[in-house]
C-alpha cells in the first residue's frame, strides 16, 4: 500500500470528500484512531491483497450481522487499548521501565490475550495472529492481581525481607514517638502535633516553665504572644531513622532489579509486542469501517477491466447534507466503456457530483473500503485527479484559466501511469471558440499519448469525437410551466430546483444538442422577471433567423 | 470531628483553601485519619500543585500528606519516586502532565505521598467519575481556592473552607475576609427559570429574562457595560444573567442604570462575586443576586498558626471566627477543637 499516493496533490483526498468520509469512520479507540490516519491505498499490482481485505471486511459486516452482542466485549477491549510503542522503544533503549510503563504493558498484554479468545471464538478474519506472553504475563502476575500492578514481595526474598524490616521499624518509631508525645501531653496538658510541635500561649506560664525545664523539648520560636516548643529526637529514635533510610534504599534497588528485568522480557519481546499493536490496530480499523459500510448501505466493488460501471451510487457526504434538508440523493448510475468520456447537461444538473462520485468510489474501493451503491466496478488505479473550479488561491497570480493549464500540465508528467483525469469544464474561462479548439486538442492528445481515462464534463458543443457520450437530462420542458407556477406561489427557487431536476444520465450520440436549461434554471433561482422577459425574447428570435 | 460533619449523601469533597499555608493539607490529612480509623474505603486527590514539587524534588521537603494501606490516590508518574508510600497502579488515567502521566493507585504501605497532576477541569470531572467507579466510601479533593480549580467545589457535594493567620497579618482582616467569603458561599441559589439559565450559562451569554420572554445581550462581558445593560432593562421584577465576575464597581454601575424596583442578577456561582461586605449586605434592598450553582459549605477550618511567618495568633483568634460564622462548624486544625457543634 501506498499511503496518499493515490492522489497527486493531498488536497484532493479533501477534493473528493474522502477525508470527511474517514473521519465518519469512528474507531473504538486510539490505536484505531491513529490506524486510520495512516492508511494507504492498494496499487493496480496488489490486486490480490484488495480482494483479501475486501473478504475480511465482509466477513467482518457479516459478523456485526449476526453476532452483534459479542462484538460488543470486542469493541469495549479496543477501546481500552493503548499504544505501547513508546514503552517499547524505552525498553530497546535500554531506560528501566517504572512501575506505570509495567502496568502499561500487563494491561496490553491482557487485552491481547482476550481479543485472541474472541478473535477464536467468533472466527474473525483478520491480518496475523496475535502473539500471546504467557512467560512475561506470569510474571507480572506474581502476587499481584490481575489488572493491576505492584513490585510484589514474591519477586524476591530480599525484598520481602528489607519490607518487613521497614515494617517493624516503622512500627517501632510510631509508637515510641506516640509514647513520648503521650507522656509530654498528659504531663503538661498540651497538644504535640504530628510534626512534635507544641503551641503554648503566654497565658499559660506554668505549662511555658515546665517544658523550659523538659530535657525532652527544645524552644523553637519565640513569638509575641507564644511559644512553640519541638520534641528532640532521642538517640532511639535517631538510630532507627538512620537504620529506615538504609533499609529504604535497598529496597529501592531491590525493586529497580526486578523492573530491570521486566524490561529485558519488554525488550526480547518487543518485535511481537509491536506486532500485536499493529494487529489490535489494524482489527479496530476494520470494526470501525465495517460499522460505517453497513450503515452507509455499501456493496462490495468488483475489479473489472477498462469498464467504469456504477449502478445507484450515492454520494455519503452530500446524501447527509441532502437528508438534513429533507431531500434525498439520487442514486446515480452510468455505464462507461471507453477511456474518453464527456458528460454534458443542464448548470446544476450534478455533473460535477458526477464526476467526483467516480473518483471517490475507486479512491475508497482502492483503500479497502466498500462504495454507497447497488454496485460498482472499475478498474484499478495508479491515480485519481480532478481538475475544475477550486477555490483557489491568489498568491500565484494567475487566472482560473491560467492555473488549468498549469494544472494539467503538471498532470500531463504523470501520463504514463494509469490514471483517471476528471476534467470540470475545462477552459471554461475563456472564449468558446478557442475553448473548443483547445479542448478537442487536449482529449486527442490524452487519448493517443497517455494511460489515462479521462472524463469531461463540459457546455461546449460538439467535442470528443473519439468519445463515448453522457447527458445529465434535467429539466424537462413538460415542467417548465409547472416550476413558473410554483415559483409564483414559493418564494425559495433554490429549494425547488433539485425537486424538478432530474439528475439521470443517458447515452447519447455524438453529435446530439446538448439540452438548454440556462434560462430556465436563472428564472428558478430569482432573476427579475422583466429581465428574463427579455431573455427569452432574445432567444427566440435568434432561433428564427 | 470533621467526618461526622459530612452528610451521607455526599461522596465527593473539596477542601479549598483561602491562601497557601492555611491548613488545607492538615484538614485532608484529619479527613484521612478519621476515615481511617472508621474504616472507610477512600480516594485522594490534589487539584494544582504550586512549586512543592520542585520543594520536594530538591528535597527540601517530605510530602505532607500521609496515606494508610487502601486509600486509593490519584497521582503521577513522577510524583511516585517522591513519595514514602508504596502504591499498586491500578489505572492509567490517560491525562499526560508534566509530572508525567496521572494514575490511580492504590496504597500498599502507608506513608507520606506527593498527589500530583491535576490541572484541567475536564480532567478533574473524568477523574471524578472513575474513582467513583471504584466504590469508594469518599472522594476528598484538595482545591486551591483560584480561578483555575475554583469550580472544584461546584462539581463536589460538599466542601470545607480553609482560613488561617497565613491569609493576612492583621488577624483582623483574616477574620473580615473569611466572614465575607462565608457569606457569599451562603447565597441562595436561584429557583425559578433554571433550565433556560443553566443553558444560556453554557454557552456563556448574558441575558435578561422577563416574565413574557428572554433577550439575549449581545456583549462579550459586562464589564464597562453595566450601566447601559441596566438601563435598557425594561421591567420591573426581571432577572439579569451574567456571563463572567461581579465586581463591585459593575454592581455599583447596574445599581445606578436600573430604573426600577426588583432586579436579580444571577451569576454562575459565589466564586463569580466579588463584592465587599458593605455591598452584601445592602444586597437585599433593589437588586438582589443568586447564584446558579451553590456551594455546599459544611465548615471552616482555621490554621491559627502560619508556617512561613511563625506566627501564632493563638485560640481566641478561632474563637473569634467562629463567633463571626455562628452557627457554621469552625474547626482549629492545631488544636483539633470544634466550636458550633452539638
Amino acid at each position: 500500500m501506498w499511503g496518499d499516493d493515490m492522489f497527486l496533490d493531498p488536497n484532493q483526498k479533501m477534493i473528493f470528500g474522502l477525508d470527511k468520509i474517514l473521519e465518519d469512520i469512528k474507531a473504538s479507540g486510539k490505536l484505531g484512531e491513529n490506524y486510520k490516519r495512516n492508511i494507504g491505498f492498494f496499487a493496480p499490482f496488489e490486486k490480490q491483497e484488495l480482494e483479501e481485505e475486501w473478504d475480511r471486511t465482509e466477513s467482518f459486516v457479516r459478523l456485526i450481522i449476526d453476532n452483534p452482542r459479542e462484538l460488543r466485549e470486542l469493541f469495549l477491549l479496543l477501546s481500552d487499548a493503548v499504544s505501547v510503542k513508546s514503552i517499547v522503544y524505552k525498553a530497546l533503549s535500554g531506560d528501566i521501565l517504572d512501575i506505570v510503563d509495567v502496568f502499561n504493558i500487563k494491561k496490553f498484554i491482557a487485552i491481547c490475550h482476550s481479543v485472541s479468545e474472541l478473535i477464536e471464538k467468533l472466527g474473525i478474519r483478520t491480518k496475523g495472529k496475535l502473539r500471546e506472553f504467557p512467560k512475561l504475563k506470569a510474571f507480572l502476575e506474581i502476587g499481584g492481581k490481575e489488572n493491576s500492578f505492584y513490585v510484589s514481595d514474591d519477586y524476591s526474598e530480599v525484598l520481602k525481607k528489607v519490607r518487613t524490616e521497614i515494617k517493624n521499624i516503622q512500627e517501632e518509631l510510631s509508637s515510641l514517638r506516640r509514647e513520648r508525645y503521650a507522656y509530654l501531653e498528659n504531663l503538661y496538658g498540651v497538644k504535640v502535633k504530628r510534626d512534635g510541635e507544641i503551641i503554648v500561649e503566654f497565658h499559660d506560664r506554668e505549662k511555658i516553665k515546665a517544658l523550659y525545664l523538659e530535657d525532652g523539648v527544645y524552644v523553637r520560636e519565640e513569638g509575641i504572644s507564644y511559644i512553640i516548643f519541638k520534641v528532640k529526637k532521642d538517640s532511639l529514635e535517631e538510630e532507627l531513622e538512620a537504620k529506615l533510610e538504609l533499609l529504604r534504599k535497598k529496597e529501592q534497588e531491590e525493586e529497580t532489579e526486578v523492573l530491570k528485568k521486566i524490561t529485558e522480557y519488554v525488550s526480547f519481546y518487543a518485535e511481537e509486542l509491536l506486532k500485536n499493536e499493529n494487529i489490535l490496530s489494524y482489527l479496530d480499523w476494520l470494526q470501525a469501517k465495517s460499522q460505517y459500510l453497513l450503515r452507509k448501505k455499501c456493496v462490495r466493488p468488483n475489479i473489472g477491466e477498462g469498464k467504469i460501471t456504477i449502478k445507484g451510487g450515492r454520494h455519503p457526504l452530500l446524501e447527509d447534507v441532502l437528508e438534513g434538508m429533507g431531500l434525498s440523493f439520487q442514486p446515480q448510475s452510468i455505464d462507461i466503456n471507453k477511456r474518453m468520456v464527456v458528460i454534458t447537461g443542464a448548470n446544476m444538473g450534478g455533473k460535477t457530483v458526477t464526476l467526483k462520485l467516480i473518483g471517490l468510489f475507486i479512491a475508497m474501493a482502492q483503500a479497502g473500503l466498500f462504495v454507497p451503491a447497488e454496485s460498482f466496478s472499475f478498474p484499478m488505479m495508479e491515480f485519481v485527479h480532478y481538475i475544475g473550479d477550486i477555490h483557489g488561491d491568489m498568491k500565484e497570480g494567475l487566472s482560473t484559466f491560467g492555473k488549468e493549464v498549469t494544472e494539467i500540465n503538471h498532470v500531463l508528467a504523470h501520463r504514463e501511469r494509469k490514471g483517471l483525469l476528471l476534467l470540470d469544464e475545462t477552459a471554461k474561462g475563456t472564449n468558446p471558440e478557442e475553448a473548443k479548439v483547445l479542448v478537442e486538442a487536449l482529449l486527442n492528445y490524452l487519448y493517443n499519448r497517455s494511460n489515462f481515462t479521462v472524463i469531461i464534463a463540459t457546455h461546449l458543443d460538439g467535442i470528443g469525437k473519439n468519445a463515448e457520450h453522457w447527458r445529465v437530462k434535467g429539466l424537462k420542458e413538460e415542467v417548465k410551466e409547472e416550476i413558473i407556477k410554483k415559483l409564483k406561489e414559493e418564494k425559495e427557487g433554490l429549494d425547488l430546483l433539485p425537486r424538478f431536476m432530474d439528475y439521470t444520465l443517458e447515452r447519447v450520440e455524438h453529435n446530439e444538442k446538448p439540452p438548454r436549461n440556462a434560462l430556465m434554471i436563472a428564472a428558478i433561482l430569482g432573476l427579475p422577471e422583466e429581465l428574463m422577459d427579455k431573455a427569452y425574447e432574445l432567444m427566440e428570435g435568434g432561433n428564427k433567423r | 470531628m470533621l467526618l461526622e460533619l459530612i452528610p451521607q449523601n455526599a461522596r465527593t469533597v473539596a477542601i479549598v483553601g483561602m491562601a497557601k499555608n492555611v491548613g488545607k493539607t492538615e484538614t485532608l490529612n484529619l479527613l484521612i485519619e478519621e476515615s481511617e480509623k472508621m474504616k472507610k474505603k477512600i480516594a485522594v486527590a490534589s487539584i494544582g500543585i504550586d512549586g512543592e514539587s520542585a520543594d520536594l524534588m530538591f528535597g527540601h521537603k517530605k510530602p505532607e500528606i500521609y496515606v494508610y494501606e487502601g486509600t486509593l490516590v490519584v497521582t503521577s508518574t513522577k510524583a511516585l519516586n517522591l513519595t514514602e508510600a508504596k502504591v499498586e497502579v491500578i489505572e492509567d488515567l490517560g491525562i499526560k502532565s508534566p509530572m508525567g502521566s496521572v494514575i490511580l493507585a492504590e496504597v500498599k504501605r502507608a506513608g507520606g505521598i506527593l498527589l500530583s497532576g491535576l490541572n484541567k477541569m475536564d480532567d478533574i470531572k473524568n477523574v471524578m467519575q472513575k474513582v467513583l467507579e471504584f466504590h469508594v466510601d469518599g472522594f476528598y479533593i484538595d482545591g486551591a481556592f483560584d480561578r483555575r480549580s475554583s469550580a472544584a467545589p461546584l462539581i463536589s457535594d460538599a466542601v470545607f473552607l480553609s482560613t488561617g493567620a497565613a491569609l493576612h497579618q492583621n488577624p483582623l482582616m483574616v477574620r473580615k475576609r473569611t466572614k465575607e467569603l462565608v457569606e457569599l458561599f451562603k447565597i441562595p441559589p436561584l429557583k425559578s427559570e433554571r433550565p433556560l439559565l443553566e443553558e444560556l450559562s453554557r454557552e456563556n451569554k448574558m441575558a435578561v429574562v422577563y416574565d413574557d420572554g428572554v433577550e439575549v445581550l449581545d456583549y462579550q462581558t459586562a464589564i464597562n457595560s453595566g450601566f447601559e445593560i441596566a438601563q435598557n432593562i425594561r421591567k420591573e421584577g426581571a432577572i439579569l444573567l451574567l456571563n463572567g465576575a461581579l465586581t463591585e464597581q459593575l454592581y455599583r454601575d447596574i445599581l445606578s442604570g436600573f430604573r426600577f424596583d426588583g432586579l436579580t442578577i444571577v451569576v454562575r456561582d459565589p466564586t463569580c462575586i466579588f463584592l465587599g461586605s458593605s455591598s452584601i449586605k445592602n444586597i437585599k434592598r433593589r437588586v438582589s443576586i443568586k447564584t446558579l450553582y451553590g456551594i455546599n459549605l459544611l465548615a471552616v477550618t482555621v490554621n491559627p498558626y502560619n508556617p512561613a511567618s511563625h506566627r501564632y495568633y493563638g485560640e481566641d483568634f478561632v474563637k473569634d471566627i467562629a463567633f463571626d460564622l455562628h452557627p457554621l462548624p469552625v474547626i482549629d486544625v492545631v488544636m483539633r477543637r470544634c466550636y458550633n457543634v452539638g
